[in-house]
Parts: C-alpha cells; structure tokens; sequence
C-alpha cells in the first residue's frame, strides 16, 4: 500500500517534472524549421552546390584548364576545352571550357575543384536541395552551372553569430 | 691506349666511350642532368645553359708531366673557374663533374631557370604542355621558388602565332632552345625555321611559301621543351594527364611507324610518334599525326546494308550474312567455286587476310583473291622473300661504309620516315647514298651520288650496274658461289642482254654507272630501296635481287633489298598469300593459279566478288563497269565508298584504332597495334566478318580475337613461327617518364616494343641455293612523239582516309601537271592555265604547274588524285605512258 | 625586284670571292647590296638573295633579323642616325635628338619623315664620342652639331635630292 501511494507521488512529481519541461519549451523559440516555407538558415562556410563564376563583363571566369577535375577525388568533373576566337569568345584569354560537367550525384562537396581553380571560376555556394526526378538530370551541364543560383530557402547566418565559434572549445 | 674514359660524377665513376658529352655519360649512372636545349639525336649547342655543371680536371705537374698528387697521395684535382655546359663538354681521364654536390652548379641553374621565367607566362593551366613540360617539371626540381624579377615588365608576344597552317607558335612561351629549329635542319633536311632577332626579341619565324614547309612539322611540337609550339589539330584537344596512351602502328605507309593514339573519352585526341629505333626512332610524318580523322568520322559505316531495289537499307548482321551464304553458295552451286572472288586492300591486318585467304582457299575453294588493286597493283615485290634486309637491319645506326642504293623512290613522298634514316645515314652517319631516279626528289641534296636516268629504263640501269660488277670483277665470288646458282647462265644472259646499250638507254654515262656499280659493290654493307617510279618491272626485280646475292650483299644485317611498297600492310599482304598464285609464306599454289584483280575486274571474270578494303571502282571505269554486270557483290568497308555504292550488301568494318592486330611493315616486321577507341556502331573486325561468312558457308572456326588467328598463323605459316601476340607485344621496357622528357620527347608512358622479323632465304645457311635470275627488260616503247607522263605518288593525296583530316585539307593536292619551265615556255602555257593531255583517243583536261624539279620532257601528274586522272591515262596500275599536252 | 645589271656584275664579284659550295658566306655583302638602292629590304629583294645563293628565305630573314643595319620596314632616303650613348648623353645628345626629332615634324622616338626622305633614328656608338652630338647620314657624319647646322643639313639634302628627281 504504501509502495503504491509512493508511486503515485513520484509518478505525479515525474510527470510534474516533464511537463515542466514542456512548460519551458512552450515560451521558447520553436527550433523547427518551417522548410521550405521558410528560408533556412546557413553557415557562410557551408559547401553545396557549385556555381560557375563570371567577370563583371560577363565573360566567363572558366578557362578550360580542368585543373577542378584533376583534383576532384571522385571524378565527378568532366571539361572539354576549345579556342576562343575573336567572333566567338567566351573567356578571356585563348581557351574556354566548351564543356562542363558535374556529376552531383558523385560529388562529396569536399571544394577540392574551388581550391585547384586558378581563376577562382568554380566556387561551392549553399544550395543543399540537390534532389531530382531523374538520374541523369543530376549531372549539372555548364549552362546550368553558370546561371547565378541563389534560391530563396537559403540565407546565409550572421557573421556575429558566426564569430561565436571563437568562443569554441576554449570551456 | 683503350677508347674508353673513366670520371668521376658525384662521386660516382662511369667509364664510357671516348667522345661521349658529359650528359650521357650522366644519364648511364641515373643521373639526370636537366636540359632544355640538348637532344640525344641532334648536334649539341649549349643555348640554354641548363646544364651547367662543375668539371675539374687532374692537374698536371708542368715539370715531370704527371699529375701531381697531395699528401695522401690522391691526384690533385683542378676544376675550371667557371662552370661548363654538360651537354657540349666531352669527357677526359680523370674528369670530376659535380652536378648535384657543388653548390655554385645548383645555383648556377637555379639562375638559369630564374631567367627563362622572367618573360615565360604563368599560363600552366591553358598550356597544352602543361603536366608533360619539361620547364614545369625543371623549375619545380631545380629552380628558385620566386622570382627577383618584375612580374609587370614580362615581355608580350602574340599567342597565337600560326608557323604554316599545322603548327601554331605561342611566341610568349618559347625559350629559343632551337630544338624545332635543329629538327627541320639537322634531320627533316627542311631549314624553314629560324630564330629572328635577338636578346629578347628572339623568336621563331619561317618565311618559306607555304609556311612551314615540311612533311615533318609536327614532331617540332614534341622536341618543343615548353608549349610554344601546338598542332592546330590538338590544340586545347585534353589534359596531358586525361588521355590513356594506347600503342598502335600508323596505317598510311609502309614504314609501320610506332604510334601511340592519345585517347580520350572514346576519341582519339593525338597522335604521336612512340620510340622505336629500328623503325622510326622519335618521329612520324605529319599525315601520319593529322591523317587519324577517319577513325571518328560521322560519315563512318555502322550497320551492315542490303541492296532493296534501288536503295541500300539497314539490316542486322544476321540478314547481311546469311544473305551472303546464300548467294555465295547458290553462285558457286550452279557455276562453280572459280565464278567467285575477292580482294583484300593491303591496309588490313594480316589476321584479316589470313581469315580472307583461308576462306576462299578452304572453305569455298578457290584461288581467285588478290590485293593488287589501285595503289597496291603498281608496285610488287617477291624479293623480299630471299633477299630482303638481314634481320636486325638498322637504317638509323648504318654510316661509314655502307652504299645505299635507291632506284625510282621518292622517300619523302612515298615513306617520309625512310627518308629521314636515309637522308641522317648519309649526312649524319657518312653512309653512301646513290639515289637513282627519273627526277629530282628531296633526297638529291643530302646523297653523294645522283644518277637520273630517263623514264622507263631502270630496269636496265639496274642490269647495267650488275653488268658492271661483273664485268669490273666486283662480284663476291666465295659467297655468290656458296648460297647462289646460274652465275655462269647469268653472264652469258648479260653478254647477250648488251650492257653497252645502257648507257643510251639510260642517259647515264658507262662511268658514272661504273662508279656507282663499284660504290656499291665495295661497301661493307649494301642496301637496295626500289619504288614505285622504277616500274612495275619483273626484270628489275630480278636484277636487283642478283645484284644483291652477287655482290653478297644479302643474308646479314644492314644488307639486302627493301620495297617501297605504298599500304601499311602491303607486305603483310604479299607473306599472307593474298595473290592468285601463291600461299601463306611465299609457297606456290599447288593447284591451278586463281584469277589476278585485274581478271576478276574485267566482265564476266566472275559471277560473285567479295571486296575488303579496296575501292576499284574509282580506279578505272572500266572496273566500274565489271562491277556493274557481277551476279552479287559485298564490300566490307569503313565508308560507303564508289564501289560500296554498287554493292548488293555492304558491311560495316573497324578502323584500325578501333581494334588489335598485326601489320608486317617493309623491312618484314611484324608490329602489333591495340585497341584505343570503340567502334561506331555495329562495326566488325575484318577477321570477324570473314569468319561470319565462313560460318554461313558451313565452316565451323572458333577464332575468339586476332590474337587466336595469329596464333595459328605461326602454326601454319613458317616465316611467322614464333609470331604469337604474346611475343609481338612483349614490351622492350616500361618507358617512364622521368627516364626520357627531357632528352628526347616522349613525355607520356607507354609499351615500347619492337616487332619481329622474319628472316630471308638468304639467311639461312641450310637453304638450297638461291637461282640468280636474269628476265629481258621489255622492249622500250616506240619513239612516240610527245611527253612521258608518269604517274608518282605524293604524301598528301587523294586517299579516302586521309581526305577525312580536316587539318590537312589545304595540303592534299588537286590534279594538276607538273611541267618543267622549258617544256611550259615550248607549249606556250604557265602555272594555271589548263591543258589537255591525251593518250590513244583518251584525254583529260587539267591545270598546269610548273615545278623546277621536273626535268625536260617528262610531265608528271601524281596518282591517287581526285578523280583519278593520271591513271586513265596510264592505266590503274601503270607509271607512265607517252602523251600529248596542247593548250585548251 | 630582279637585280639590276650593275648589281649583277657586282653580285657574282661577290659571290667570286667564296668558294662555289660556301654560297652562304656571302649573304651579308649581297645583303648589303640589295639593300644599297632604297635602304631597306622587302620580301622580293629577299627571295632574290635567297636564291642567288641557294638558301631557304626563312634562312635570310633569319640573318636580317640579327643584324640592327638591315632593315625590312620601309625607311627614308636618309638614315639620320644619332648615337645617345653615355659619353654622348653627357654632351647633350639626348636633348639634340628630342629637337632633332621635333624639327623634323617626328614624335620623340624618330620615325620617318611623310616625304619618305628622312628617317630619325637612336642607335648605339657611331665612333664619334669626342665631337658628339654627333649624326650619321647615310655613311657622311656631322659633328659637334648645333639645331642651326641641322637645318643647314636637311636643307642641303632635300635640294640633293629634288635635283636628283628632276
């Protein structure tokens, strides 16, 4: 009898105790994200989906060199080069990429190819919503690499919240 | 006192020949000295300064004369106050050379490499040498990792410089080596390079018309240290890194010439040439490099057609074959198996042809093939088979006390590579160089003897010389004796023949065929080259091949008979059997000869033809016409070429890059290629295709590869024992890099292999006695009125295959004839104005051109043109005729 | 440009002083002559000494190209040559040249004159340090010049050369 009214009081106060918790987190700030309703939130370090680059003129930033693709550990970068001529120019300079490729299912963001590129071409923006309906659709063609990518789920965090990482590992 | 020397190089000691530069002697004990200018095959100049090093000498006691010694009792080792360059410097006794240990060398080169980059761009990522550069891979061994100089004050030069329309000069990069320079003068013979201005304005330049003159340009790119020089056609073509280097042969001449095909992606992106030094040492000729576009061509064959009506229309290897089972085997029911035949092209393998001739012999039983069609039906050889060049013949190691004798080729046009071992022997290596011929070829200026001798009579020339070696007592009696038989009918038959009479026929005077006789004769090694311009003459091969046994120049290396002949695999064709009156191996047919092309080409030869390779249709009308009225042909082809058009079923064959195989190269060795790139669509290897229809016609062969044919072509033919893919591919060494960039060109990694060959009658002690032969020359054709016009063979013609490279374009040549300045002045006609050149009521009408290699009275109009034209007047497998040239 | 018969007779004097198989130890007197008439070389001339000797063109452009005196861009009639050397420099040569420049219409690097009569040109050492400023015209020199003596000069061979056109 006894054994059973002190679980009752314990069982209330355990009760009392979760609920307090529940309580607590009630008033707080919901840490769910209301993706892709709402934008979500990204370190400005963050690796995703690769952008091609151009110059303020809009010639390409891409020379063709496929240094990215010497340097990608899994091969997933595929450049073809070819001549600029002075009626159809693309890059500055002789050579340009007539072909460029990125397989997205293959690569591990790891910005191997942004570090290898001497024209800083190549760069890893923030995109991570990478899915398609098709396979092959995965592999990202230069035209579609080029076009400036800057969805709207996407915002880049503060860099005052970001200087917090200074904060880190120091406790 | 020996020939060798001993030094000292870090410490290590090397002895090595007397005269040998302190780089190569380096390079014996792994001791890489790096270089940009020096090139193992071409004179040493010290531009670069890349090389220098620290060299000490013993120091001599100026009183007793010996080198004086220190308390220990060691020589006392002098070294020279400045440092020298180790690719001009030659070693002495007792030299000390510090390359890696002293200080000042290693920052000697440092500042040497801080030089050559003050003006060199930083463009390594664009450049096409990037990632096989040797100034890339130098300045990251040896050179300074910054620079003291102003980036801002780099000189600029034009990028894009074009040198000819194959070679492209990126002024900014080059390092004024001379490398391209010392190539086209030292070993292409072709000085059309050259540095302009100087300090560091210098640059490369040439001025010839058209620029850049020479079949050999493009090995310019590969000695080139640094990417100034680019072909237009790989130009930003891929990485060096991103291709896979597939070793293969080049398929345009008979030389065989090494290759390896640059593949990327499923496409071949280059071609260079892949060290070989029995066959083309470091080098391939621009057709070779630029003529590969037929390999990824979208006008390429891909499925198998059938003749409906009118129109060919697709259909499945199924259909094609057993179509052609069933009409072979319903032409051969009803008129016998002698109412078919086929004909192979001399550039398929010699798997292909075995399979081909194994097929009519065997399974449909008969003699009726041959490969003499078009090019291939102009020049035979059977001599080859007793007196061709010893194994182990070296045409780019033979020097002083060798005569090569060349009747009626012209090696630059008809084997560029042949040309250059020839052209170095004599030039380089002091070999005598007798170059016989109806005109002035390239190879005129780099020989000691020219004997011109007028058209037609070369076959006499060549009996004239052997008269001469007999009638001067030249000839080599104890072996003549031994190995050969008849020399006493053969006198007789040269009395006879009259050799006074050469002199007139010829031209030549009694003593300048003397001489050359003699020349010939006496030289420790002898090597005879005929071509096509010396006639399809029997009697000339005869009076070679005894003008060979006679003088003894036959039976060893670097001695014996080479043909020019024009397909890769032209020899190939002739050891496989591929005439109508002999086996594999040279074995005469035992039963009935079968029909020659040309019979099987004249209407009502055959009812049934089967055509691999060969395009006759374009080559005469009146072939043309025999194809029309056969009962049923097939043509195996890459293109839908004229006579594939008129086929009843058309079947689509492999490119050469798309397959492996083996072919037999002029001086009889056997090369093999591999795959490199995949075929377009349902194409098959010739060999497959030959045992499909074998299979319908009830064969049961189980070839699995060309490896399996090979592999019983050692067992069924004995020239080719031994010849299994497992021998012919065998790597002489894995070829690294490291171990070759700088000296020589060859910057990527691949199989370097030497073929074999097989040896000759001559060669074999066993063997009966070899009859020497003597055939009458046939009369000289009547004293016609007019020009003679021949018919040679130019590197850039009208071939199918080369016609698919782009690049070359403006190169192949459109018919013209090609008159000397007095002939042209008597007609009254200059250089485009169009004549019409008649021969026995036929006539063409074609531009002029007025050469100054040309001699008076001949008029040439080079074969395998567009259209055609030369040979409707001398016939398809003619070289020349008598012909009237008027203005029109 | 085919030579003319008096560079002809001097051509194969030229080619007499070398042996018949050293034809190329004459390109540079026979570079000089085809150069005496205008003063400078194009294409044509070229080819023909290419061919007197037997020798590729690119070979000859080649020799041109080494050497500062032969000169394959169209110049005037007049080389005025003016050393600016350091001893020459420090007697003011470098100014002498800016106003030779300036009085001969040309921008301050010389050129040629629009009359194609004159063409103004720095070049090294002319052997004349002690009385510089000091010009070369043609194989005649001028020394200790002043801007009046430059007139006097220009004047003297402008009438040289339009009674020589008349």
């Amino acid at each position: 009898m006894i054994n059973q009214l002190k679980d009752v009081v314990t069982g209330s106060a355990e009760i009392a105790k979760a609920m307090g918790v529940t309580l607590k987190y009630f008033f707080k700030k919901p840490v769910t994200h209301q993706y892709p309703d709402e934008p979500v939130e990204v370190y400005p370090r963050f690796r995703g989906r690769h952008v091609l680059k151009r110059y303020d003129n809009g010639l390409e930033r891409c020379i063709g060199c496929a240094l990215c693709a010497a340097a990608c550990p899994t091969d997933c970068i595929y450049v073809e080069a070819s001549e600029n001529t002075d009626e159809k120019r693309y890059s500055p300079g002789e050579r340009y990429a007539s072909t460029y490729d990125i397989n997205m299912l293959r690569c591990i963001f790891c910005g191997y190819c942004a570090e290898a590129c001497p024209t800083e071409a190549i760069v890893l923006e923030h995109d991570f919503a990478l899915a398609e309906y098709n396979r092959w659709d995965a592999i990202y063609p230069k035209e579609r690499l080029l076009e400036p990518h800057d969805p709207d789920y996407i915002v880049l965090r503060s860099d005052e919240e970001f200087k917090l990482s200074e904060t880190w590992g120091k406790k | 006192m020996s020939d060798n020397v001993t030094l000292t190089i870090d410490g290590v000691q090397v002895t090595v020949p007397k005269g040998t530069l302190i780089v190569e002697a380096a390079k014996q004990i792994e001791n890489e000295i790096p270089v940009f200018c020096y090139h193992g095959k071409m004179d040493p100049v010290g531009m670069c300064r890349m090389c220098l090093v620290e060299v000490g000498q013993p120091a001599i006691d100026r009183g007793t004369g010996k080198p004086e010694l220190d308390e220990d009792g060691n020589p006392v080792v002098r070294f020279f106050p400045k440092p020298m360059t180790a690719c001009t410097t030659t070693v002495s006794e007792g030299m000390v050379v510090k390359v890696d240990t002293s200080e000042a060398a290693v920052d000697d080169r440092k500042a040497v490499l801080e030089f050559l980059l003050t003006s060199h761009p930083l463009d390594c990522p664009v450049c096409d040498k990037g990632g096989e550069c040797p100034l890339q891979d130098l300045t990251i061994r040896h050179g300074p990792g910054n620079s003291r100089f102003d980036y801002e004050d780099k000189q600029h030069f034009p990028k894009r410089y074009p040198l000819g329309d194959l070679i492209v000069l990126d002024m900014e990069r080059c390092i004024i080596c001379a490398r391209c320079v010392r190539f086209q003068q030292e070993i292409a013979f072709d000085p059309v390079l050259a540095i302009e201005n100087r300090g560091r304005r210098a640059h490369i330049v040439s001025y010839s018309k058209p620029g850049f003159d020479s079949h050999y340009s493009g090995n310019t790119t590969d000695v080139c240290p640094v990417g100034a020089l680019t072909t237009r056609d790989f130009r930003f073509g891929a990485r060096a890194w991103e291709m896979t280097n597939v070793p293969s042969l080049c398929n345009h001449c008979g030389v065989g010439c090494n290759t390896v095909l640059g593949t990327r992606a499923g496409t071949i992106r280059r071609i260079m040439p892949r060290q070989n030094e029995a066959v083309n040492e470091l080098w391939i000729c621009d057709k070779g490099r630029f003529g590969h576009h037929f390999n990824g061509s979208p006008d390429r064959l891909t499925t198998p057609l059938i003749r409906k009506g009118e129109e060919l229309v697709e259909a499945t290897w199924d259909e094609a074959l057993s179509l052609i089972g069933e009409k072979f085997g319903a032409i051969k029911s009803a008129n016998g198996a002698d109412s078919l035949g086929g004909i192979a092209g001399a550039r398929l393998t010699n798997e292909d042809l075995y399979v081909f001739q194994k097929l009519f012999r065997e399974i449909i039983g008969t003699n009726n093939i041959d490969h003499r069609v078009g090019l291939s039906a102009a020049l035979e050889d059977e001599t080859a088979f007793t007196v061709g060049v010893g194994v182990g013949t070296d045409l780019g190691s033979v020097g002083k006390g060798t005569t090569i004798l060349n009747i009626g080729a012209d090696l630059d046009q008809d084997a560029p590579i042949l040309y250059l071992r020839v052209a170095g022997a004599s030039v380089k290596r002091g070999a005598h160089v007798i170059n016989a011929g109806g005109r002035r070829t390239k190879l005129d200026a780099q020989v000691q003897t020219t004997l011109r001798y007028n058209y037609g009579s070369a076959a006499r020339l060549a009996l004239g010389l052997l008269a001469s070696v007999v009638s001067q007592g030249l000839v080599a009696k104890e072996w003549a004796d031994s190995r050969t038989s008849g020399m006493a009918d053969l006198e007789k038959a040269l009395k006879n023949f009259g050799a006074d009479k050469v002199a007139e026929a010829t031209g030549l005077t009694t003593n300048a065929i003397d001489a050359a006789a003699k020349a010939f004769a006496e030289a420790e090694n002898g090597i005879i080259i005929f071509g096509l311009e010396a006639g399809n003459d029997p009697a000339l091969r005869a009076a070679l091949e005894a003008l060979a046994l006679a003088t003894g120049h036959a039976g060893k290396p670097n001695n014996g008979v080479i043909a020019v002949l024009p397909h890769a695999n032209s020899r190939g064709a002739i050891d496989m059997g591929i005439l109508p009156d002999r086996l594999p191996g040279y074995k005469p047919v035992e039963s009935n000869a079968g029909l020659s092309a040309v019979e099987m080409l004249t209407a009502g030869g055959v009812k049934g033809l089967l055509i691999a390779a060969a395009d006759p249709a374009v080559e005469s009308e009146s072939y043309k016409q025999a194809l029309q009225q056969l009962d049923f042909l097939v043509v195996q082809e890459l293109f839908l070429t004229e006579t594939a058009q008129m086929a009843d079923v058309v079947l689509p064959a492999k490119g050469n890059a798309e397959r492996d195989g083996s072919y037999t190269n002029l001086e009889r060795r056997v090369q093999t290629f591999d795959m490199g790139v995949p075929a377009p669509g349902k194409a098959w290897a010739d060999w497959l295709i030959f045992t499909g229809i074998a299979g319908q016609l009830g064969a049961d062969w189980a070839y699995a590869s060309a490896d399996g044919v090979m592999a019983e072509i050692t067992q069924r033919v004995p020239l080719y024992a031994g010849m299994d893919f497992k021998n012919l591919t065998a790597p002489i060494s894995l070829q690294r890099k490291t171990e070759h960039y700088i000296y020589e060109g060859m910057s990527f990694t691949t199989d370097i292999r030497e073929g074999i060959q097989w040896a000759t009658v001559a060669e074999s002690d066993s063997a009966p006695k070899i009859p020497l032969r003597f055939i009458e020359p046939a009369k000289a054709s009547s004293q016609e009125q007019g020009l003679t016009l021949v018919a040679p063979r130019m590197l850039y013609d009208g071939g199918r295959l080369l016609a698919e490279a782009d690049v070359v374009n403006a190169h192949i040549l459109e018919p013209q004839l090609m008159l000397s300045r007095s002939d042209a002045q008597k007609l009254g006609v200059s250089t485009g104005d169009s004549v019409t050149v008649s021969q026995n009521g036929t006539a063409i009408t074609v531009p002029v051109y007025i050469e100054r290699t040309v001699s008076e009275g001949v008029a040439l109009l080079p074969r395998n043109l567009a259209g055609r034209p030369a040979e409707k007047l001398v016939g398809p497998n003619g070289l020349y005729s008598t012909v009237k040239v008027e203005k029109s | 440009m085919g030579w003319t018969e008096k560079e002809q007779q001097d051509l194969e004097k030229i080619l007499k002083k070398y042996p018949a198989d050293r034809k190329l130890s004459a390109v540079l007197p026979a570079l000089y002559l085809a150069q005496r008439e205008k003063n400078w070389l194009d294409d044509d001339d070229i080819e023909a000494v290419a061919e007197a000797l037997g020798i590729e063109t690119t070979h000859v452009h080649s020799i041109i190209g080494f050497y500062t005196l032969f000169r394959k861009e169209p110049v005037g009639k007049y080389m005025m040559e003016v050393c600016t050397d350091l001893p020459c420099a420090l007697r003011g040569a470098e100014d002498f040249f800016k106003r030779l420049c300036e009085r001969m219409g040309l921008g301050p690097k010389g050129g040629t004159t629009e009359d194609n009569l004159f063409t103004v040109e720095e070049v090294v050492c002319i052997a004349a340090c002690d009385k510089a400023p000091c010009m070369q015209i043609n194989l005649e020199f001028f020394e200790s010049l002043t801007d009046e003596q430059i007139d006097e000069v220009v004047a003297g061979l402008r009438a040289q050369a339009s009674n020589n056109g008349a």
